[in-house]
């Protein structure tokens, strides 16, 4: 590709005056469908760190007494392990609590017997071998059950490597409907200035040249949809976000999108615009080769 | 040669053209004048046969090739295609920008100096639509004239033109003629070719026939003709 070019098509627009807004739609989801995938991706990381880094024992008897002992027995064991930043028992009040949405408040009794949670938390940079975990601490808790998360992470993981790849997948999908836009814009663009083309090529023009023309015009449209549809879709992931952190953290998650998710926003425009660019100079080229 | 699917036309041509001889292309309407200059300014190619241009086989040569070759050719067509949104000067400034290496400045100079010479000093801006058929004929000229070409071809070109214009246009393709371009001029004014002299290409239906009339020796065009005197 030459980047020499001559001016030989009016300066009005191009392909009509829709197509900067074609692509500016098209940006514009691509930004909503991006900045979901990394905020997704980015709260799920949140979620899946600090879940890493927790184990919850549970200690399930009947008898009470025992239950106590083996607590005890356990969280001092654990907290003696290295790797083991601290290991405390979740109150009563607070395990009756998260039973509340199953057996409703005030309706359980000092009968009922609630197995006794500990929370365990795993010192920073550490990994903890689950099994070998468990038999210890069943060494003095026999009754004792451990959950590292693994099975609820797993399961979001692939929540959410699912959701990304829908995202992914309706990020390539409109980018190639950009394409094809661009590349039915320049056929319409070159109908409509068959005439200038030929008498181009009649007076030895190359096909490049002639090209580069198309490919400039269709980028700048590009860039300028392109960009416009970034700043809408911009303006709706930090309106989001604002919401987002104003309902409280835990619910939902805050839209935080890490600085790769930024400048894959922030590349969307020229992206689009090296789409159309490209779908304009392939469409120009083929249509060129059929004039002798 | 053949259009798309159609019948073939002109079939059983063969001519040579010297470097830098000058020819008229008469004939009838519908022998195939233009579709002759068609194949001469590199838009057709031959179905059949041969043409050879500044030593290359342009039957089978490359379409890379072509436009190298276009570049040497200066056209003038017969219903102008001149690009309408383009002020005179920038339709007549393309071929040299298409050719590059000229710096923007000169070639602006260029073409004043040219448009000036055709009469249009005070139309250089002007876009072709607001031109008049003679006005927008100069310009084809010009543009076809302006990089100095091998090959010069001219549809009809003092159709739309009166008298005088058309002998300063004739005088314009004599000069350039003079400083070695070959030049056909495909017309219907016989007495502009009986004024001028030059070798006669006369197409018909029975094929080309051409005449060495003159041999390709152009007479002076501003001798006064009762066709040409206005």
């Amino acid at each position: 590709m030459r980047l020499r070019r001559i001016r030989f098509l009016p300066a009005r627009a191009i392909a009509g005056g829709a197509l900067p807004w074609v692509i500016g739609t098209m940006v514009f989801l691509c930004a909503l469908a991006t900045g979901f995938a990394f905020a997704m991706n980015n709260a799920v990381g949140q979620w899946a760190d600090q879940l890493s880094q927790q184990v919850s024992v549970q200690i399930v008897t009947v008898d009470e007494q025992a239950r106590e002992e083996q607590a005890s027995a356990a969280i001092q064991l654990l907290n003696d392990l290295p790797g083991i930043s601290l290991a405390s028992r979740v109150s009563t009040e607070d395990s009756v609590k998260l039973l509340e949405p199953w057996l409703g408040a005030g309706n359980v009794t000092a009968d009922l017997p609630i197995p006794i949670l500990i929370d365990v938390a795993i010192a920073p940079d550490h990994h903890i071998d689950l099994d070998a975990l468990t038999a210890q601490v069943r060494t003095v808790a026999p009754n004792a059950t451990l959950d590292d998360h693994e099975r609820w992470l797993d399961r979001l993981n692939m929540l959410t490597k699912t959701l990304q790849s829908v995202a992914l997948l309706v990020v390539v999908l409109i980018l190639g409907a950009t394409a094809a836009i661009a590349a039915f814009g320049t056929r319409a663009g070159l109908a409509s200035h068959r005439a200038s083309i030929e008498i181009m090529h009649l007076m030895g023009a190359t096909d490049d040249l002639i090209a580069g023309e198309f490919r400039y015009r269709f980028m700048l449209q590009g860039l300028k949809g392109g960009s416009f549809g970034l700043l809408a879709g911009l303006f709706i992931l930090i309106l989001l976000r604002h919401f987002a952190s104003r309902l409280g953290s835990g619910l939902v998650p805050t839209l935080d999108i890490s600085l790769a998710g930024w400048l894959s926003l922030i590349a969307l425009p020229g992206f689009a615009a090296f789409l159309t660019l490209l779908a304009a100079h392939l469409t120009v080229r083929r249509e060129l080769a059929r004039m002798p | 040669m053949r259009y798309g699917m159609g019948a073939e036309v002109l079939q059983d041509i063969s001519f040579t053209l010297d470097p830098g001889s000058f020819h008229f292309l008469t004939g009838p309407s519908g022998a195939g004048k233009t579709s002759l200059l068609k194949l001469l300014y590199l838009a057709h190619r031959p179905s059949r046969g041969l043409v050879t241009m500044f030593g290359d086989d342009v039957t089978s040569a490359p379409r890379s090739a072509l436009p190298r070759l276009r570049r040497r050719i200066g056209v003038v067509f017969q219903e102008y295609r001149l690009l309408d949104h383009m002020s005179a000067i920038d339709n007549v400034a393309m071929p040299l920008r298409i050719a590059g290496g000229a710096d923007e400045a000169k070639i602006r100079e260029h073409v004043e100096e040219l448009l000036i010479w055709v009469g249009l000093k005070d139309r250089m801006h002007a876009r072709p639509p607001t031109l008049s058929g003679g006005e927008k004929q100069r310009v084809a000229i010009a543009r076809a004239v302006i990089a100095k070409p091998d090959l010069l071809l001219a549809d009809e070109p003092t159709g739309n033109v009166d008298p005088d214009m058309a002998r300063r246009l004739m005088h314009l393709f004599v000069e350039l003629n003079k400083l070695g371009t070959t030049t056909v001029v495909a017309t219907h004014d016989l007495e502009l070719v009986e004024e001028m002299g030059g070798a006669v290409m006369q197409l018909s239906a029975g094929g080309l026939t051409h005449s060495p009339a003159g041999e390709g020796q152009i007479r002076n065009p501003h001798r006064p003709h009762k066709g040409l005197t206005p």
